[in-house]
């Protein structure tokens, strides 16, 4: 009552108590409706020109034939084999008893005879048989089936070429299944592997064009034409496509067509495409870019994009420009496989729980061993997509992608690639180590291995072509760490000179180069032969030949033989440390040349040409492979007397130096000046001194002895016994070493 | 009749108000609560459907929804009438069927011409006809099929066989023995 007096008074208050009610339910609808629309069935994440990622369209392995299966069954779970039959728009009457997907079987692979009753046009019950090939075969023993005709009547002979069963009507539910026959389930498992298509995709394909998923009493046509393959817009089916079987095949093996044939078709991927909305023209086109291969083929298998109206309307019906096929196909396949694109387009990165990286491509995950390499292959700039476990799971593990060489799977000239930032290099045959035959290619530039399969890898194209762009053929020279440097039997040599990179090609054929290939171990530096090298922190100045340094001592020689107006490279010490150029014997002014020819260099910047058989210069230290240097030098002859700049005049004997003491025995022998040939110190120093060579008549003392002794001939003295014999140049005396007495043995007293 | 005006000064302006405010109060907590419940029971479909969306090759055995088998029945009804009915226009004896031009774009040194015509005859024969003043160019390719239609195969023409830049008209038609048809005339830029 109170109650009553209350509702009255908020009556009498103004405020009507209905609309009180209509608010508060309004509020809560509105709620609801609010909801469901953010949660269900509408397809606004749809993209026009990426529908489905190639990597989920052709990823052949996302069921097993028993997961195929129990899909099939959850999504019928009771056969509604008796429903009622209606009515279709040409008045034609269609009635059950209906088979489900879950429970299909049919024989693919042959011809199937089926006794069948069938109701005869004057409605009479009669008993027929016909052969169908991939057709209905039901799991039941016989069938009884009306085929229309276009007046309207029936065609119980059954005019196949049409290939319509507009009604089977089954006489022995739960009967054996027919020999050879496989299930629905099967039947798909097994188009999917013959083309790699996804199953869930052709899944999806029986349920956009004949609802045959979810369909609990689906008519016989249905399954005639189940994949709508061979069935033009506004016209009946092909024959020659009708069957289950025949149509799930038929669908996977146009897609691979599409897949395997891209460019031949009407809508390409990597292109703008007009789209028709509907196959109503009137409702016009748009253009849409098609982002990948999946995409365009289901362009090319069902040409109309749905417009915003059919987006919008969940799985309803949009307006009357709408198309609801590719609509479809995404609603179907996100409710029940989850999403159609992976990653971030057109990234092939995908990591799972672990820390791998993979590169997906076809049906194969490759793992990728470092940062590294992904970046070698081009792919450092992509997103890596994290997926689930069960994701990566589905896809056949391939080969660690640990290397830069590589091949494409499909490619008949077989060309090998290096692999450096995103570039791709032809290798060509002087960087491989070997030919094909197994020979020793000399001066290889990086002595690859190019016919072993363990450093080659061979990867899909689409890892090659996509991602890297081709550069010229594989560089001699590249560019790392500041430096230049030329790649030699698999080595890289610092180049210290641009010279080098000129005659290398020159700097359009040089190339930077990331760690990933540059850290190849160091080889010598390389300087330019017939330079000077000098090592911050270290005094010694070197003469460089082809492969050797020359340590440059005597400043005399330095400038003797116009070595000053060599090239000089200061070079940082570390650069010669990993492979430490080779340190020869000090130059010398003996020399051989590349013809083996000896020659003593002067201290005039001439050089004499030794005799082959000559002995008195030692030539076992003779500098070599510095033509550059002495090629230079005039030639001129010896009469063997020779002068250093020390200001010793010496002449050579049995390869040993004698020195002339005074002016006096040097033309008291009989030599003359102008017979004498200057050398430098380092000359004299590389001989071994055997005394001095005294003139006749000398008197002489060894040092140390009072013994008084007189030259008779080259090889003789005479005792003198008194310092007063007349005639004897008491006041030339010279004290002398034992060596050079040596050289005079006493053979008797002097008789004045 | 003190007694009565002080009962009616209770359920007076002021008192009524207090009760009206009450109630409305009530209403707002209710319908917050059956809101909340809705929500809450929402929440829990879309937090699992959005999982759904989120696991790659995640299955999803529930059973069919309503909607996907309304869905379904639609296409069992649409996918029934076009099966059955006839509906084509004939001229000369042939049917006369839509050609689509689905690209016709200048790359780099070519020009690509793509279609498509709503036939399945492996026979037929498609024509590409382009045209700039009394310049003509005229291409044949074969059929190449598709679910539902034919691929004119793509045709590339090198841009030498243009013999002068602008805008030329592109037109695809496509006979075969039992049909024809040809597309609207498009127009392509040419620059050589």
């Amino acid at each position: 009552m109170k109650t009553i007096l209350i509702l009255r008074n908020i009556k009498e208050f103004g405020l009507p108590l209905k609309n009180m009610f209509a608010m508060f339910l309004a509020s809560i609808f509105t709620a609801i409706f609010l909801t469901n629309q953010s949660a269900f069935g509408l397809a606004t994440d749809f993209n026009a020109g990426r529908i489905i990622d190639d990597l989920v369209f052709y990823n052949s392995k996302t069921m097993t034939v028993s997961q195929i299966q129990t899909f099939l069954e959850s999504k019928v779970t009771n056969c509604d084999t008796n429903h009622a039959g209606f009515t279709g728009s040409t008045g034609t009457v269609y009635s059950g008893p209906w088979i489900c997907l879950r429970d299909y079987y049919e024989n693919p692979d042959s011809a199937y005879d089926v006794n069948f009753n069938y109701i005869d046009t004057d409605g009479t019950t009669k008993t027929g048989s016909r052969t169908y090939y991939n057709n209905n075969a039901y799991h039941y023993d016989s069938l009884t089936a009306v085929y229309p005709k276009t007046d309207g009547s029936y065609d119980i002979d059954g005019d196949y070429t049409k290939g319509y069963l507009l009604r089977a009507v089954i006489s022995n539910p739960g009967g054996t299944q027919p020999d050879g026959s496989i299930s629905a389930a099967q039947i798909i498992y097994n188009a999917s592997q013959l083309y790699g298509i996804n199953p869930q995709v052709l899944i999806v394909l029986l349920q956009k064009e004949q609802s045959l998923i979810t369909d609990t009493w689906p008519a016989s046509w249905q399954y005639q034409s189940a994949t709508g393959y061979g069935c033009p817009d506004y016209k009946p089916c092909s024959a020659s496509y009708a069957g289950f079987s025949n149509q799930v095949h038929s669908a996977a093996w146009q897609f691979k067509q599409y897949q395997a044939n891209p460019f031949n078709f009407g809508y390409i991927p990597g292109r703008n495409n007009n789209i028709l909305w509907s196959p109503n023209s009137i409702c016009g086109s748009s253009t849409v870019y098609i982002q990948n291969q999946a995409t365009a083929g289901l362009y090319n298998y069902t040409p109309y994009r749905p417009n915003q109206a059919a987006l919008y309307a969940g799985y309803g019906i949009g307006d009357s420009c709408s198309s609801y096929g590719n609509r479809n196909f995404y609603l179907y396949f996100t409710d029940w496989f989850g999403p159609t694109i992976i990653g971030s387009f057109p990234s092939p990165l995908y990591k799972g729980s672990s820390d791998s990286i993979y590169a997906i491509f076809g049906d194969t995950k490759y793992p990728l061993a470092s940062f590294d390499i992904i970046n070698a292959y081009g792919m450092i700039k992509y997103q890596v997509s994290i997926v689930p476990d069960t994701f990566l799971d589905t896809f056949t593990t391939g080969r660690m992608i640990s290397g830069t060489i590589a091949k494409k799977q499909y490619d008949s000239s077989g060309t090998l690639y290096l692999f450096d930032d995103g570039k791709r290099y032809p290798v060509s045959i002087n960087a491989c180590k070997k030919d094909s035959e197994g020979n020793d290619i000399t001066n290889s530039t990086w002595s690859i291995d190019c016919f072993n399969s363990d450093v080659v890898l061979t990867l899909p194209n689409q890892l090659i072509d996509n991602f890297t762009v081709q550069d010229i053929s594989i560089p001699n020279v590249i560019l790392y760490n500041s430096s230049a440097w030329k790649m030699e039997n698999g080595k890289k040599r610092r180049i210290t000179d641009p010279v080098f990179v000129e005659i290398l090609g020159g700097w359009s054929k040089a190339r930077w180069m990331k760690t990933v290939n540059a850290s190849v171990s160091e080889g010598q530096i390389l300087i330019p032969s017939g330079s000077l090298v000098k090592f911050i922190g270290n005094n010694t100045l070197y003469l460089k030949n082809d492969s050797n340094l020359l340590p440059v001592t005597s400043i005399e020689d330095y400038f003797a033989w116009n070595i000053n107006k060599l090239k000089t490279y200061n070079i940082n010490s570390d650069y010669n440390t990993p492979s430490p150029l080779s340190i020869s014997n000090t130059l010398i002014p003996i020399v051989k040349d590349t013809s083996n020819k000896y020659f003593l260099l002067t201290s005039s910047g001439t050089r004499i040409r030794l005799d082959d058989n000559q002995t008195d210069w030692p030539t076992e230290n003779a500098a070599s492979n510095i033509d550059f240097l002495i090629n230079t030098m005039p030639i001129e002859s010896t009469n063997k007397i020779y002068r250093s700049s020390s200001g010793n005049i010496f002449v050579i004997e049995n390869g040993k130096k004698r020195i002339i003491p005074t002016m006096e025995d040097f033309f008291e022998i009989g030599f003359k000046t102008d017979w004498i040939t200057n050398l430098t110190k380092s000359a004299e120093s590389i001989v071994a001194y055997d005394g001095l060579k005294l003139s006749k008549y000398r008197l002489f003392k060894v040092n140390g002895s009072d013994e008084i002794r007189y030259v008779i001939s080259d090889y003789a003295s005479v005792k003198v016994n008194s310092t007063n014999y007349p005639g004897l140049p008491y006041e030339k005396l010279i004290i002398v070493d034992d060596i050079t007495g040596q050289k005079y043995p006493i053979t008797g007293a002097y008789n004045p | 009749m003190r007694s009565r005006k002080k009962h009616i000064s209770l359920t007076d302006k002021k008192w009524r108000f207090y009760i009206i405010i009450a109630l409305m109060g009530l209403l707002i907590v209710a319908a917050i609560v059956v809101t909340y419940f809705i929500l809450i029971s929402t929440n829990e479909n879309k937090s699992e459907n959005s999982n759904n969306e989120q696991t790659t090759n995640s299955i999803n055995y529930d059973n069919a929804t309503d909607e996907q088998k309304s869905a379904g029945e639609q296409i069992k009804s649409q996918g029934m009438d076009s099966l059955l009915t006839e509906n084509e226009s004939t001229q000369n004896g042939k049917k006369t069927v839509g050609v689509f031009i689905t690209d016709a774009s200048q790359y780099s040194n070519i020009v690509e011409i793509r279609s498509y015509v709503n036939d399945l005859d492996p026979e037929g024969i498609c024509t590409i006809l382009l045209q700039n003043g009394s310049s003509v160019i005229t291409k044949t390719t074969t059929t190449l099929p598709n679910a539902s239609n034919s691929s004119c195969k793509t045709v590339d023409i090198p841009l030498s066989e243009f013999s002068n830049s602008g805008l030329w008209s592109v037109k695809v038609s496509y006979q075969s023995d039992s049909a024809s048809g040809e597309s609207n005339t498009i127009n392509l830029s040419v620059t050589k």
